[in-house]
């Protein structure tokens, strides 16, 4: 049914007009008598705007009339008969009379075109996806006050974990059924009124979440077979909005909040911390000296001299004085959104035009991100076999960031160190730390990153004959990045790294072009079968081109950034350049057939190349096929009132993936010179250190699904279940190579991962009165994934830094998650009795003594070393979803979002470095239930410090790996519509107010900043206000 | 009927879109800011710059602290004690204990870095033999590839014994397991005697590139060096290298020996190869970072041009007196320029009004280690006074530190020269050549009676020459292989290195290291029976 939009197939009206027949047929089926009346009314849309042109007949008889300007009619028609109200754009009504003489409608808006979406070229009608695809409407994406679509659907779709972003001008990560692959981006595709797009340059942030109209996600490979070549990480489809037949329409929809700290660990005052680090020097003198006079130790050294304590540290412990740097730096931030809107439509054409401004100030001094956004969609009926439509949107992103540093190094800053800005380096016990810049003059620092991204989406509809479609798509997305830095010459950083003031100018462009051509066809026959064909191509090419510069030595900061040439060093300039092209070219076929509305099935065929690969290995085959069967419409099923609906769906399909450097299957030589402007320079070639493999191909991922859709008690609660099984295989995977071979590594299909999972999504009408209304919707998602498979005989690819220490996370084991954590185990806090035992044990340099912490030896070789590590689990949840609640009582309704997720595990660096400390660094209060010899029972083990002994920390075993479960009240939204009769007073069509709350609460025993979010940068509670206004 | 034409038009039309854009030619991208191995080798104006990158290549092997690995462990060096605590797996490189193991990511480095760059010089031999064009430009172009091959081969070997050897001519005869060592050092003898046949005596403004003098000494080197398993040891074609050097007459040792670690003073001549670094990434060497004391880092910070970390230190044997127990005779002054006692500097951070002084660091700063080494002699030859912020040259970072480093220079040729001499009898004229060239410039010009070398024994001679090699070129880089070559390996490590002393645990297989793990586990020609013996 893809081609049938505007040239409505008989089945269709037949069909609309049964449905709005229906009930009224049974409650009017004894209706009598015939005489003519005279019939007056209004007719009105779903929002109450009058609607003037609306045509009035009556059925079998004689007599018609339309509607004036305020939609008001009247019409002389028999007493039994029936009116029939039609319009464009709206499903015509069919009323019986019944002796009324008033009778006014409310016509519904045909919403063939919001059941459409459009998949690389052809609109399918959503019903037609066989496979799992959860969709979202703009109503839903209405209730949380966010700009970005990965936080809009935060919670709301089954199988889909979004971790929300952590600076203002980041984007909120989404993954979908879980990771399925191991190199490269786990970000699906987002696919913008059929143009594709990733994240890069700010992409998911590129659409202004105001103009959306609906968002799919498809989850499964029936679903996503479109896409064939892009798809394994799922896709998320989004189309825009279009101009509604009617009125034209003028809408604004604003928002204002603010933003502060949702709640930071307890840290230690001036007086904890002093305490502490007497202690830690005292255990220290006692474990090393254990002869020494303690109480001159005290006296002379650690109170009677700088060693310990410098003097401000002193005075701020005397004068019980706290200084806090973090608040030092921050501020309240301020969120605000504006988007105004202009549609309009006829039946030859619509229009809808809207502006948007978003400006976030960030709760850490000068971070910012300025949004503006303009759309144009119109499409325009030209001739009754030709439309043409384009879907263009520009965006400008201003970002003004803020070196990470600056939060980083006030909130671990001393306490007892009043703030000041004269200050070059934070201090602690007076040393100088010459890498602890100064946060608040950092904040000299100018960092601007401005994003230009624009997105057209065109195409040529041609009709030739009822049922058949050509339809030629052709989509731009140009993006721009420009990124510019300057560090002043008098702040600390620019004596540390030697610069005198530093300037960075990175500019990059990315285009990328895309064209679709497909040709499809709908008939039905013997009013059974329906059959809908389609084929077409898809070409698509990117390329991108970046260059950049940096500059040292500036003499006075009068010029930023704008003066590369201004800098003196000219030896240390730095420039750099790249060009770089991908092209993708693919044939699709797809069919889709429907027996009776009983059995729908969809077969998928794409048949992709892409210029990653070498000649010869370019192509992939990525077939897919899916059934469903609607139960309720058979016979046996006819008798029963439980389900409204019963629809069992199956799927099998491949995808594939091909999202690796490029020339992975050459050998490189980069070129490089050596030297200076006194020796003159030297031009060599030097491999990269990749061996190309000339055979890597795609990436394929099989994918299993069966899913079941349930509607009981007149749809009232509707349930869907789906399970799945993703086999990935011949994973893209860079590995080390034996450096004796020449290279240090290279990328082949090897590898392989398994993911399964059960996803749930229920939506329940609990309560439907007159002026009541309440529903509830949840999501539970479950997924597990394992590495089935490492190249060779491989059990486990370690991850290694510059240091080449094996980290926690990042290795991959044969067997395991492939998000584990891998450290040493805890053994316990050592009490006295344990030390005949524990004095057996080889601890490689370290030193076990009571109230120390210590490793398990877990391979009980008397042997504390790296075999001793072991996987202590997994940073994946065991499961996960959201749900919400929206009550109704007349016109206030209450709207509440949760999100939740149960059993990750993960690292918390700062909550680590907060119970690392030995009051020489900032502290938790947890350390108030430290290990001493009379508290033996303690949580935390005992602090040391000053002295030469070399203990177990508590960052290097799992001591300190949280449990991530959580509980989130995402949002939490009241709002106000005016009633009709008020705002239709005003000349307003809808008037809503809102207040909402976001990250109210979140209940969690993760013990670092957010379980969700993680340690980079402290949650943050906003208040909104808002108001949506349309005219 | 119209329509049917005009829809059949549009039709056709569409189809004709449909059928263009499958042009197969859309899907062909090539790269634009690289070259493929097919183009680097097809010409020779190509594999020149491929040749010359193997300067670069073998340049990174010695850069930083991996380029300093295989500097611990010995008599002359080990690391400093918060390294030793801070990391066990690093600690094996000096300990000789359990952590030194097939695992140990330290090892791998030393062999992971090499091995690239023997590739690439054994592809650059293939393609050079095969070329047709300019003959003599190609022949100078496989002196210079045969020298980086048999450079790296040489050490590889020296650490690791039997290695595979890389000739593309017998890929399939060779293949990537482990040759016999005198498969091994015969291929090293012939990539030098070729390199030294074909390489000029000079170049004209490119002081990296290999010449005739240092192929010459590597391959009298690798005479010294060849295991006597192999039969190829021998001292006398060793002797006719130096020899041949020392009659090309090019090369002298400088008056004052301090002048060859001045940062003004690159490629003298002195040196017969030297690398070539400067203070600009990526061309520094950043071996102050780990050689510099981090009591000073936490008084004067990176900005000062001996701060640094602590990894490499010299062991107590080379810092120390004779009267102490270590190498160094009063009056050498090769000691004050190769170690750094006084800590001293002058500063404005901590006088209350900004103003200059002298401040000498104590270990108050560094408590935290719990170590107490951090002031100890430090190595002193790395120190590059431009990135130092007194200079005023704007560097301001020790991690910036790029002087030249002369890999092999004329005072190893001679106290080689003089080795040689007593290995053939002619003791008394090695101990001239000692005393005459390498001791004399070391007390100033004038070596005073008490300090020359009368007569000794061969033996004697043996044992002193050894130590005179390590006071005239400690901290060089030549320390394990003259340890390896003499078979004193075990003996003296145990003796003087402090942390293989503590720890008791070195044994005769320590003189190879372990194949890396990862080696066995990727390379299909290695089974772990390949391990080297002790090892598992």
């Amino acid at each position: 049914m893809y081609s049938i939009l505007h040239t409505k197939s008989t089945i269709v009206r037949y069909l609309a007009l049964l449905m709005a027949l229906l009930p009224l047929w049974e409650m009017n089926a004894k209706a009598q008598g015939s005489e003519s009346i005279r019939i007056t009314g209004r007719v009105t849309d779903g929002i109450g705007t009058s609607l003037p042109g609306v045509s009035i007949s009556v059925i079998g008889g004689s007599g018609s009339t339309s509607t004036a300007a305020d939609g008001s009619y009247q019409l002389t028609a028999p007493s039994n008969g029936t009116l029939r109200f039609t319009n464009v754009g709206f499903i015509s009504q069919d009323v019986e009379i019944n002796n009324r003489t008033t009778i006014s409608v409310v016509l519904q808006e045909d919403n063939t075109e919001l059941e459409e979406v459009v998949i690389v070229g052809a609109a399918f009608k959503k019903s037609d996806l066989t496979g799992a695809v959860s969709s979202v409407s703009s109503k839903v994406l209405e209730e949380k006050p966010v700009t970005n679509i990965n936080q809009a659907i935060q919670g709301r779709i089954a199988g889909v974990f979004i971790s929300s972003p952590t600076r203002p001008t980041d984007d909120a990560s989404i993954k979908i059924r879980g990771i399925n692959t191991i190199n490269g981006s786990t970000d699906p595709i987002y696919v913008v009124d059929g143009m594709v797009m990733d994240n890069s340059f700010s992409g998911f942030n590129a659409v202004n979440l105001n103009d959306v109209a609906s968002i799919e996600v498809l989850k499964d490979a029936s679903a996503t077979a479109l896409y064939g070549s892009r798809g394994s990480n799922g896709v998320v489809v989004i189309t825009t909005k279009k101009g509604r037949r009617g009125e034209g329409r003028v809408t604004y929809d604003g928002w204002m909040g603010f933003q502060t700290y949702a709640g930071t660990p307890k840290t230690m005052n001036s007086q904890q911390l002093f305490e502490l680090r007497k202690e830690a020097y005292i255990n220290g003198y006692r474990q090393t000296n254990p002869d020494g006079d303690v109480d001159a130790y005290i006296n002379d050294v650690i109170m009677g001299s700088n060693t310990v304590f410098a003097d401000y540290e002193f005075d701020a412990f005397n004068n019980h004085s706290n200084y806090d740097w973090l608040d030092a730096v921050s501020r309240t931030g301020r969120q605000q959104n504006h988007v105004v809107s202009l549609s309009n439509a006829d039946d030859k054409g619509s229009y809808y035009i809207s502006f948007g401004y978003t400006d976030h100030k960030g709760v850490i001094k000068k971070s910012e991100q300025e949004k503006f956004s303009g759309r144009i969609n119109a499409d325009e009926q030209i001739k009754p076999w030709l439309k043409v439509s384009t879907n263009t949107t520009y965006t400008r992103t201003n970002n003004t960031l803020v070196d990470d540093g600056i939060m980083n190094r006030a909130r671990l800053a001393n306490p007892m160190l009043a703030v000041s800005d004269e200050l070059e380096t934070l201090n602690w016990q007076g040393i100088f730390d010459q890498n602890n810049f100064n946060p608040l003059r950092s904040l000299r620092v100018d960092h601007d990153l401005v994003y230009n991204r624009l997105l057209t989406s065109n195409y040529v509809s041609v009709n030739p004959i009822e049922g058949l479609n050509l339809r030629s798509t052709f989509s731009v997305d140009y993006a721009q990045k420009q990124d510019n830095k300057y560090t002043p010459n008098d702040i600390y950083e620019s004596e540390r790294y030697g610069t005198q003031g530093e300037a960075v100018d990175n500019r990059d462009t990315r285009t990328v072009w895309q064209w679709d051509n497909t040709i499809s066809y709908a008939t039905t026959f013997h009013d059974r079968h329906k059959l809908n064909a389609m084929v077409g191509t898809s070409a698509t090419q990117t390329k991108y081109s970046y260059i950049n510069g940096t500059a040292m030595g500036y003499g006075s900061n009068l010029f930023g950034y704008h003066s590369l040439q201004s800098g003196y060093k000219k030896d240390q300039r730095g420039l750099g350049s790249g060009w770089s092209e991908q092209t993708l070219l693919s044939y699709i076929a797809r069919i889709n057939y429907t027996y009776d509305d009983r059995y729908l099935l969809t077969a998928t065929g794409r048949y992709d190349g892409s210029s990653k690969f070498a000649h010869g290995n370019q192509w992939g085959l990525f077939p897919s096929l899916s059934a469903a069967w609607n139960l309720t419409e058979e016979d046996f099923m006819k008798e029963q009132h439980f389900f409204d609906q019963l629809k069992l769906r199956t799927g099998f399909g491949i995808v594939g993936n091909q999202n690796i450097d490029d020339f992975a299957y050459l050998s490189l030589y980069n070129v490089s010179y050596t030297g200076t402007v006194e020796t003159g320079y030297t031009y060599s070639f030097g491999s990269n250190g990749r061996r190309g493999t000339p055979d890597i191909s795609w990436e394929k991922q099989q994918q299993w699904n069966l899913g079941l859709d349930m509607g009981f008690l007149q749809n009232r609660f509707r349930l869907s279940v789906d399970a799945f099984l993703i086999k990935n295989k011949d994973l893209l995977m860079s590995h080390s190579l034996a450096t004796t071979t020449g290279y240090s590594n290279t990328i082949e299909n090897i590898g392989a991962i398994e993911n399964k999972g059960l996803e749930f999504a229920l939506d329940a009408n609990l309560l439907r009165t007159t002026d009541f209304e309440w529903n509830f919707a949840a999501t539970f998602s479950m997924d597990k994934n394992k590495v089935t498979q490492l190249y060779g005989n491989t059990g486990v690819v370690y991850n290694v830094d510059g240091d080449r220490n094996i980290q926690k996370e990042g290795n991959l084991f044969l067997g395991e998650s492939r998000n584990t954590l891998y450290l040493w185990r805890t053994g316990g806090i050592a009490q006295a009795i344990d030390m005949d035992r524990l004095n057996q044990i080889n601890w490689n340099g370290y030193n076990v003594n009571p109230g120390d912490l210590y490793p398990l030896d877990f391979n009980g070789d008397g042997q504390i070393d790296q075999n001793d590590r072991v996987v202590i689990g997994a940073t994946d949840p065991k499961f996960y979803g959201g749900f919400s609640s929206d009550l109704n009582w007349k016109n206030i309704s209450l709207n509440a979002v949760f999100s939740y997720s149960y059993g990750a595990k993960k690292l918390s660096p700062w909550y680590e470095s907060l119970i690392a400390s030995s009051g020489s660094s900032v502290a938790s209060t947890d350390l108030l239930d430290r290990w001493t010899p009379e508290n033996t029972g303690a949580a935390f083990p005992r602090v040391l410090a000053g002295f030469d002994y070399n203990h177990y920390n508590v960052n290097q075993m799992d001591f300190s790996v949280q449990d991530a479960s959580f509980l989130r009240l995402s949002a939490l939204t009241v709002a106000y519509t005016f009633p009709n009769q008020v705002i239709n007073a005003a000349k307003f069509s809808n008037l809503r107010v809102y207040a909402t709350g976001s990250n109210l609460f979140c209940l969690t025993n993760y013990k670092g900043y957010d379980p969700e979010m993680g340690d980079w940068y402290p949650p943050t509670r906003m208040w909104t206000f808002g108001i949506n206004m349309a005219f | 009927m119209k329509k049917i034409y005009k829809y059949s038009a549009i039709g056709l039309t569409y189809a004709l879109i449909l059928s263009t854009s499958s042009c197969s030619n859309f899907l062909s991208v090539e790269p634009t800011g690289s070259l493929t191995e097919e183009q680097v080798f097809e010409k020779i104006d190509n594999v020149q710059p491929l040749v010359l990158g193997l300067y670069d290549s073998y340049r990174k092997c010695k850069e930083g602290r991996n380029g300093l690995m295989p500097y611990l462990g010995t008599d002359e060096t080990q690391q400093g004690n918060y390294q030793l605590i801070s990391s066990g797996d690093q600690a094996g490189m000096d300990k000789y204990n359990g952590q030194l193991n097939a695992t140990s990511t330290q090892v791998a480095s030393i062999w992971n870095n090499r091995w690239p760059a023997v590739v690439s010089a054994a592809k650059a031999i293939y393609a050079l033999g095969l070329t047709k064009e300019d003959p003599e430009r190609a022949n100078k172009l496989m002196g210079e590839a045969r020298f980086i091959r048999g450079l790296l081969m040489f050490e590889l070997s020296m650490f690791w014994g039997e290695i595979p050897v890389i000739d593309m001519t017998k890929t399939e005869e060779l293949g990537l397991g482990r040759q016999p060592l005198d498969v091994v050092w015969q291929y090293i003898i012939d990539d030098f005697t070729l390199a030294a046949e074909n390489l000029p005596e000079s170049y004209d403004g490119e002081p990296q590139r290999a010449t005739k003098g240092a192929a010459l000494a590597m391959l009298g080197k690798a005479y010294m060096a060849a295991p006597e398993s192999t039969n190829l040891r021998d001292f006398s074609k060793a002797d006719d290298c130096f020899k041949q050097i020392i009659a090309m007459g090019r090369y002298r040792l400088l008056d004052q020996y301090g002048d060859l670690f001045r940062y003004d003073n690159p490629n003298t001549a002195e040196s017969l190869f030297e690398l070539q670094f400067n203070n600009v990434w990526p061309d520094c060497n950043f071996w102050q970072f780990d050689t510099g004391s981090r009591a000073v880092d936490s008084w004067f910070s990176q900005a000062c041009s001996f701060s640094g970390y602590d990894f490499l230190l010299p062991t107590p044997f080379a810092y120390k007196t004779v009267e102490e127990g270590g190498v160094w005779e009063d009056g050498d002054t090769r000691k004050g320029d190769a170690l750094r006692e006084d800590f001293t500097y002058y500063t404005n951070k901590y006088s209350s009004d900004g103003s200059f002084q002298y401040v000498t660091p104590d270990l108050s700063k560094t408590q935290w280690t719990g170590t107490t080494d951090e002031l100890d002699p430090h190595i002193k030859k790395y120190e590059d006074y431009r990135t130092d912020a007194l200079s005023g040259l704007g560097i301001n970072n020790m991690w910036n530190s790029g002087k030249n480093f002369a890999v092999i220079r004329y005072a190893d040729v001679l106290l080689s020269h003089a080795e040689c001499l007593n290995e053939l009898g002619q003791t008394a004229d090695a101990i001239t050549i000692v005393n005459d060239q390498i001791r004399k410039r070391a007390w100033g010009g004038t070596l005073p009676e008490d300090k020359k070398w009368g007569t000794l024994s061969q033996d004697d001679f043996r044992a002193k020459i050894m130590d005179e090699r390590m006071r005239e070129l400690c901290f060089e880089g030549w320390r394990r292989i003259d340890l390896l070559r003499t078979g004193k390996f075990v003996e003296l490590v145990k003796a003087r290195n402090k942390w293989a002393n503590e720890s008791g645990t070195i044994q005769d297989f320590h003189k190879r290291y372990p194949i890396p793990d990862t080696e066995i586990k990727t390379n299909e020609a290695f089974t772990p029976a390949d391990q080297n013996p002790g090892y598992n």
